[in-house]
């Protein structure tokens, strides 16, 4: 919960009090902070053995479970929602 | 996508080869702040680009977007379940986690052991990792509200930097489905293990 207060509030505040002159520096820190997040993210799977051995014993279920999961939910919002703008 | 990718590429290597203890913890340990950092500056840029106009514009149509994650993915469980020969009950909680890999894991190790919550917990975060090579593509290919039902739970924080980019009007829905199905992911969850 603390990670969508932090959105809201930083667009509310963005919203109110527009900031266009820090732009280009608020893109930068976004860029920056994205990558610095997938590396952290891939270090913490990196790191974890019990994770490689998982995917070795349960790899084939795990992939289809996400796959399917993805797949399903991506065609049927794009189904009800293909006549909106 | 292509930074996307090779920064958790790098990551998998530097922490599987390079990186002693102290630093994977040091780095584990800086991974929330991180994320703040990011979803503040996500929020800057949405808060600068919103109008009210646009906003009053925007179709109606991504209130319904958390049922239609939801019960897509159930559907997908229930047939992945019966390809593999789980019973019903189980793959409906394992695909109810909606992306949330630790609290599914959490959930059903609790409550069924080791071996369903590993694939719980694998089968989750598989499907936010996939969730950052698809979303530009889906994105593109389909339309934002497909790529925000892709990201489940993750729409709201993880993905939403990556959504933003592909279109700024698309924050307010991928925070509003982030936030229905990171709420009912633990429930439902609970709910689907224990029948």
């Amino acid at each position: 919960m603390t990670f969508f207060i932090a959105v809201i509030l930083s667009a509310l505040i963005s919203f109110f009090l527009k900031f266009p002159q820090y732009r280009k520096l608020n893109n930068f820190v976004g860029h920056i902070s994205l990558y610095a997040v997938l590396f952290s993210l891939g270090v913490s799977l990196g790191a974890d053995k019990t994770f490689f051995s998982n995917i070795q014993t349960l790899g084939a279920a795990a992939i289809t479970f996400a796959l399917s999961g993805s797949l399903f939910s991506a065609f049927s919002a794009w189904i009800l929602t293909r006549r909106q703008k | 996508m292509t930074g996307c990718i090779a920064a958790i590429a790098a990551g998998i290597i530097c922490g599987s080869i390079f990186f002693t203890e102290t630093t994977v913890f040091t780095v584990k340990k800086i991974y929330e702040p991180l994320l703040s950092l990011l979803l503040i500056s996500v929020g800057f840029s949405a808060g600068g680009e919103i109008n009210l106009y646009n906003l009053k514009k925007t179709s109606k149509a991504f209130l319904l977007l958390p049922i239609i994650t939801i019960t897509a993915t159930l559907a997908a469980g229930l047939l992945c379940g019966g390809i593999f020969g789980y019973p019903p009950a189980f793959s409906l909680a394992v695909a109810s986690g909606l992306s949330f890999s630790g609290i599914s894991g959490a959930i059903i190790t609790e409550t069924a052991g080791t071996v369903p919550g590993a694939l719980a917990f694998a089968a989750n975060l598989i499907r936010e990792l996939l969730s950052f090579i698809f979303v530009p593509l889906v994105a593109k290919k389909l339309n934002i509200y497909s790529a925000i039902s892709l990201c489940a739970s993750t729409a709201g924080d993880t993905l939403l930097p990556l959504i933003s980019k592909q279109d700024l009007s698309a924050i307010v829905p991928a925070v509003y489905n982030g936030i229905v199905c990171t709420a009912l992911a633990p429930m439902l969850v609970r709910f689907f293990i224990g029948l």
